[in-house]
């Protein structure tokens, strides 16, 4: 990938609010093309939500602020119509749940080629022979004589490669999986996470990828965005933020990873709770359960800057944080 | 090996369940030594949930046998029943769903005591809540609260002090951080660890989760389909599995490593 | 916020569960108002029916359908009178204490009866569930004022039988909504860890699944306390509910049916009557559903977002 190029998608901030609760408090990120990047963060986190924003699905009351330009072209605010022209050969999603996504009533053969007869104004032969072939592509065996089948007839972790056919079939430039290999079992969840790198490296399309696994957004991403309390805290490549990380949270997830130790007293757990969506966060977010926090940290409300060379942290201390 | 000299808490012998034409246990065996941690890992599927619940006497077993402490706990009358479950305790996966929406924290705690007499004397019951709650980590003041007002850490931690308020004996731990949030999953397995170390109990921990079963047990069944496919010392499994199945599960679970594991398939 | 902060301060249970109920109510001008009505109607019933029992019993054919809004022979008979020249108003006050007991009785028999059976039913399952429910679909199927009719007819229509009668007539209704919601609850986590605990099916029942249940068979009650009282007021208008001196609006329609075309005040104020308790037993008991549990719901609002996002 050529360095300078113009991002895909470029969010300055992003805000979604639900009555008094502050979903999403102000979120910054950009995806290149090609790019694969993870957002991480806990429930709470609004990392979700983000995912739902950039695709214009909150529905009100839900109130979406900030910019969220795709390939140049803000789409908050815009119609409906202008958006449903941009999902699809745009930006498609998968969601964690496949049996909620997929309708129950019509066979998975007959939901994606309504996508490229409704889309792309194929006639159904020519459909047909693209759902098998898309089914192939996700690693679903004997596709042909499956086209039929209804969603209940597969297993979860076949749903979400149906899923996945769906959103890869009309091409799209940037794919948005939330969570999508959190409802399943770890050896599902590998051929899962295979092919949706598999399917990157052939058709170069980037990947934002919504997860709480640090483990998994590592399998998939060379990006990471670390979301806290609805704002991103930490962002940069993934290999240097795990080697490195400049916020004292990421540092901590880090820390507390069951992976990371070799047994359990080592294990360094993160104390409280996050803070709820609905209070009023003063000063930094995650200065109550933060070890190394100050009064400075509780009074000022840290900004995300440029700590080392493509890496940003919400942090006073970030230099500090990197270089215990 | 130095378990095998010990006493055993809980032996599982030839245990089946079927449900109908699925076998959902098959000739299942192993034991559990005083003290010891022993882990169940597998999929959804596997059988490791029907095993806790058979063990525990909510299922019923088709065939086999549970020896608690020597007592096969599959043909015991319901009063005897009734008295071995005070020794024998169960924290589930899901603290949204295990707490009963409608009583306090002090009640939810203080249950097992109405449930069995003269364990605790109902004037001791609050300063004794109080004092599980302190082990917990819980404030005092959340023996008022309903659950609805904690996070998912708080109720699994007032789910644990209503297992320890009995003093158990055995534990079986059905998932008890998988429906927790990652920075919270830490604060409570340290928690139960500690506790084990205080108190002592012995422990079944059911898990899919690789990472965690190799800091807390000590050994190690590995289930698929209803059937015991290796078991074995945590540490030889790790390193040598000698499944194809464990080989799978090990090589499946992510690695905070880099992506090496899934690229290699 | 300061109310979930109250919930929590406050340790006095009871008192602050009604209080918070009452709070809630406020916000609600319709069910409040309706609960203002029933109460309303309460009252009267208990202090006025005692005392004006005579008096509407008393007949005085020169006030022979004396029609309504007029004081010329004092309040007693504004509503006017009926025809054997017996006060309105005095006979709506007695029949309305008639007409809550029996609506009263009926809901508050049938409703813990069925409740009981229901959960019972729902909990075990197996040969007694299926015969319970089999007998329940048979008194579904019979038309529940024929059922009432018939019994009735043979028995003496009094108090009593009109209340037992009933009651088993609606006792289906509770027991297949307690039966349904036992089903789905013991099939729930928290049932199952008391079950690990060593707690009896009998105590399961009676502290787990009981507090779930009784607020939706109270939300039913409420609906159940207008229908009992049209199904009353059906059977005294068929003849065989109450009979003289007892009366209750349903006889009150009924007789005044007669003279309809004379006298339109000698039915249409013992409808009226019949129409705003069903409405306002209605309205409340709308509320209540949407409003099942005041004190949970306000204790649940910190935490509901997170916890939404955590399923989500």
């Amino acid at each position: 990938m050529t360095a300078p190029s113009q991002p895909l998608l470029e969010i300055a901030g992003l805000k979604v609010q639900f009555g008094q609760t502050k979903a999403v408090r102000g979120i910054d990120l950009s995806v290149m093309p090609g790019e694969a990047v993870a957002v991480l963060g806990e429930s709470g986190s609004g990392k979700s939500v983000t995912g739902k924003a950039i695709m214009g699905l909150i529905n009100r009351p839900g109130r979406v602020e900030g910019t969220v330009a795709f390939e140049g072209r803000n789409l908050v605010g815009r119609s409906e119509r202008d958006l449903a022209a941009i999902r699809g050969p745009g930006i498609a999603m998968v969601f964690q749940d496949s049996l909620d996504a997929l309708n129950p009533v019509y066979s998975v053969g007959n939901q994606i080629m309504e996508i490229l007869t409704v889309r792309l104004g194929w006639d159904r032969g020519r459909a047909r022979e693209e759902a098998i072939r898309l089914m192939e592509q996700v690693g679903i065996k004997e596709a042909e004589t499956r086209l039929g089948d209804y969603p209940h007839q597969f297993s979860g972790g076949m749903r979400q490669r149906i899923c996945i056919a769906m959103a890869i079939a009309l091409k799209p430039r940037l794919l948005i999986a939330d969570e999508p290999t959190t409802a399943l079992d770890v050896t599902v969840q590998a051929g899962i996470l295979r092919l949706i790198n598999a399917l990157r490296q052939e058709s170069g399309m980037a990947l934002l990828f919504v997860t709480h696994d640090l483990a998994v957004a590592r399998q998939v991403a060379t990006s990471l965005v670390v979301m806290y309390a609805g704002r991103v805290v930490e962002r940069g490549k993934i290999d240097e933020i795990f080697a490195r990380p400049s916020h004292p949270y990421t540092r901590a997830l880090l820390a507390s990873n069951p992976g990371a130790v070799a047994h359990w007293s080592q294990l360094q757990p993160i104390a409280g709770n996050p803070p709820d969506k609905a209070t009023k966060v003063t000063g930094c977010a995650f200065a109550p359960r933060c070890p190394r926090a100050e009064p400075r940290c509780r009074a000022e409300a840290p900004e995300l800057r440029d700590v080392m060379p493509g890496r940003q942290s919400r942090c006073h201390f970030a230099e500090e944080v990197a270089h215990v | 090996m130095s378990d095998r000299g010990r006493t055993k808490v809980l032996e599982v012998d030839r245990l089946t369940k079927h449900f109908g034409q699925a076998k959902a246990l098959d000739d299942i065996s192993f034991d559990i030594a005083e003290g010891e941690i022993l882990a169940v890992v597998g999929e959804s599927g596997s059988g490791k949930s029907t095993l806790a619940r058979t063990i525990l006497g909510l299922l019923d077993a088709t065939a086999g046998e549970v020896r608690y402490r020597g007592t096969n706990l599959l043909t015991l009358d319901r009063r005897r029943m009734r008295q071995t479950r005070q020794h024998i305790q169960m924290i589930f996966q899901d603290p949204y769903a295990s707490l009963h929406p409608r009583r306090r924290v002090h009640e939810l705690v203080s249950e097992p005591w109405r449930v069995h007499r003269g364990v605790v004397e109902r004037p001791q019951w609050r300063s004794r809540v109080a004092e599980l709650l302190d082990q917990v980590g819980l404030p005092q003041s959340y023996a008022d609260y309903y659950p609805a007002r904690l996070s998912g850490g708080e109720r699994q931690r007032v789910a644990i002090a209503r297992a320890l308020a009995l003093a158990p004996d055995f534990l079986i731990l059905d998932e008890p951080v998988s429906a927790l949030d990652v920075s919270i999953q830490a604060q409570v397995i340290k928690l139960l660890m500690t506790l084990q170390l205080q108190f002592g109990f012995t422990a079944m921990f059911i898990s899919h989760d690789l990472a965690l079963v190799r800091l807390i047990a000590s050994r190690v069944i590995v289930m698929y389909r209803g059937q015991i496919v290796e078991s074995g010392d945590t540490r030889a499994i790790f390193e040598a599995p000698a499944h194809d199945y464990t080989r799978l599960l090990l090589s499946s679970s992510p690695s905070l490593e880099g992506p090496s594991a899934v690229e290699s398939r | 916020m300061a109310i979930s902060d109250l919930a929590v301060t406050r340790p006095a249970r009871s008192s602050g569960r009604i209080g918070e109920t009452l709070a809630q109510l406020s916000r609600s001008p319709l069910a409040f108002i309706s609960a203002i009505v029933l109460v309303a109607l309460v009252l009267v019933a208990v202090i006025g029916a005692p005392l004006l029992r005579d008096f509407a019993n008393t007949q005085n054919l020169r006030l022979r359908f004396f029609p309504p809004f007029s004081l010329e022979h004092g309040w007693g008979y504004v509503l006017g009178a009926d025809a054997l020249g017996r006060s309105i108003l005095a006979q709506l006050i007695v029949g309305a204490r008639t007409s809550f007991l029996v609506a009263g009785a009926t809901v508050a028999v049938a409703s813990i009866t069925g409740m009981t059976i229901g959960m019972v039913s729902g909990y075990f399952g197996g040969i007694v569930d299926a015969v319970l429910m089999r007998i329940s679909d048979i008194i579904v199927t019979v038309p529940s004022l024929l059922l009432a009719l018939a019994v009735l007819f043979v028995l003496e229509p009094s108090v009593v039988n009109l209340v037992l009668v009933l009651a088993i007539a609606r006792l289906p209704v509770y027991l297949r909504v307690s039966r349904a919601q036992t089903l789905e609850l013991r099939e729930r986590v928290f049932v199952e860890s008391s079950r690990a605990l060593g707690t009896s099916d009998a105590a399961i029942i009676w502290r787990d699944i009981r507090p779930l249940v009784v607020p939706t068979v109270m939300t039913v009650a409420m609906l159940e306390l207008a229908s009992v009282m049209l199904a009353a007021a059906g059977l005294s208008f068929l003849g065989v509910g109450l009979q003289r001196p007892d009366v209750d609006w349903g006889t009150l329609v009924s007789e005044g049916r007669e003279y309809l075309t004379r006298a339109w005040w000698a039915t249409v104020f013992p409808g009226t009557a019949i129409l705003i308790t069903a409405l306002s037993a209605n309205l409340l008991s709308n509320w209540m559903r949407a409003n099942a549990d005041p004190l949970q719901a306000a204790a649940m609002e910190p935490t509901s977002s997170r916890e939404e996002a955590a399923r989500s």
